[in-house]
C-alpha cells in the first residue's frame, strides 16, 4: 500500500507524540486511574509494535491503536476481576431509586454537553463515586455499548446481578449529575 | 400487581438492557401513564445513556487529562528496547 497522507502517523517512533494522549483520555475516562490508564496505553503500543505488519491501513492508525486499547481494558478487567461486595447487591432498603425532588427533564442536548470542560469534571467526578464493579458494568455498557451477555462474561456475574449493577450505577449516577450539574443551571 | 415507584425505576433500567416481558411491559406502562416521577425518572435515564454514549465517544478528545512527559518518555523507552 502506498503511503497516504497519514503516512508519518504508521511510524512507530511517532505515536506516543500523536497518539498518546488520545489514548490516554480514552482509557482514564473508563478506569479512572491515571496510573493504570498509562499502563494500559503502554501494553497497548507495545502490542500494536509487534503487530504492525496486522494493520492494513483501511482504518486510520488511531482507530487501529483504539481497538486494540478497548481489548487491553477489557482484558484488564476479566484478569483482575475486582470482588462484587455482597453490600453492593443487597437490596436498597427504603431509599427510593429516584428523588421525590424530580423536577423537571434535562434539556441540554449530549452534544453540547461534552463540549463542556465543567460538565466533563462533574461527569468523571461522579463516575468516580461508583463502587469499582458497577463501574465497569456501566462502563461498558453505556460508554462502549456492549452487550450484557458480553459484559457478563467479563465481569463473571449472573444476569441479575448485572441488571443490579447497572440499576445501581445508574441510579447513583443519574442523582449525582442532578445534583451537581442539571440542578446547578 | 400494580407497581410501586421502586419497581418501575428497576424496570426502566432493566429494559436499557434486556427485552422485558409482556406482563411487564404492561405495568410498567400503565404506571409511566399515572406516574409522572417516573415518566420524568425515564426521561433522565435516557439522557444519562446518551450523554455517556457520546462522551464514550469523544473522550479521546474531551475527557480531562493527559500522560506527563515522563511517562511518555518511559513509554517510548520500552518501545525502543522492543525487539522489532
Ligand atoms: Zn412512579
Amino acid at each position: 500500500m502506498a503511503d497516504g497522507p497519514d503516512a508519518p502517523s504508521r511510524d512507530p517512533s511517532r505515536w506516543v507524540d500523536e497518539h498518546g494522549d488520545a489514548l490516554f483520555r480514552f482509557a482514564v475516562l473508563r478506569v479512572r486511574d491515571a496510573d493504570l490508564a498509562a499502563d494500559l496505553v503502554q501494553d497497548t503500543l507495545l502490542s500494536a509494535l509487534k503487530g504492525i505488519g496486522g494493520f492494513r491501513g483501511g482504518s486510520s492508525v488511531r482507530t487501529w491503536l483504539t481497538g486494540i486499547l478497548k481489548h487491553k481494558i477489557i482484558d484488564y478487567y476479566r484478569r483482575n476481576r475486582s470482588e462484587v461486595l455482597h453490600s453492593d447487591l443487597a437490596p436498597e432498603g427504603d431509599e427510593l431509586a429516584h428523588a421525590e425532588s424530580l423536577r423537571s427533564s434535562w434539556k441540554e442536548s449530549p452534544s453540547s454537553l461534552v463540549e463542556n470542560r465543567e460538565f466533563w469534571s462533574v461527569l468523571t467526578g461522579c463516575l468516580d463515586g461508583l463502587p469499582e464493579a458497577h463501574r465497569r458494568a456501566f462502563s461498558m455498557r453505556e460508554f462502549d455499548g456492549l452487550s450484557g451477555e458480553e459484559i457478563r462474561k467479563v465481569l463473571d456475574v449472573t444476569p441479575t446481578n448485572l441488571w443490579v449493577m447497572l440499576h445501581r450505577a445508574r441510579t447513583k449516577l443519574r442523582r449525582c449529575l442532578e445534583s451537581n450539574w442539571f440542578e446547578e443551571k | 400487581m400494580s407497581l410501586n415507584c421502586q419497581d418501575a425505576a428497576r424496570m426502566l433500567s432493566e429494559k436499557r438492557d434486556r427485552r422485558l416481558s409482556l406482563r411487564a411491559r404492561i405495568s410498567l406502562r400503565l404506571h409511566m401513564f399515572a406516574c409522572r416521577m417516573c415518566k420524568v425518572y425515564g426521561s433522565q435515564l435516557d439522557t444519562v445513556g446518551r450523554v455517556c454514549r457520546e462522551a464514550g465517544l469523544r473522550a479521546e478528545e474531551k475527557c480531562p487529562g493527559e500522560m506527563t512527559d515522563g511517562r511518555k518518555q518511559r513509554i517510548n523507552d520500552a518501545m525502543t528496547r522492543e525487539p522489532r
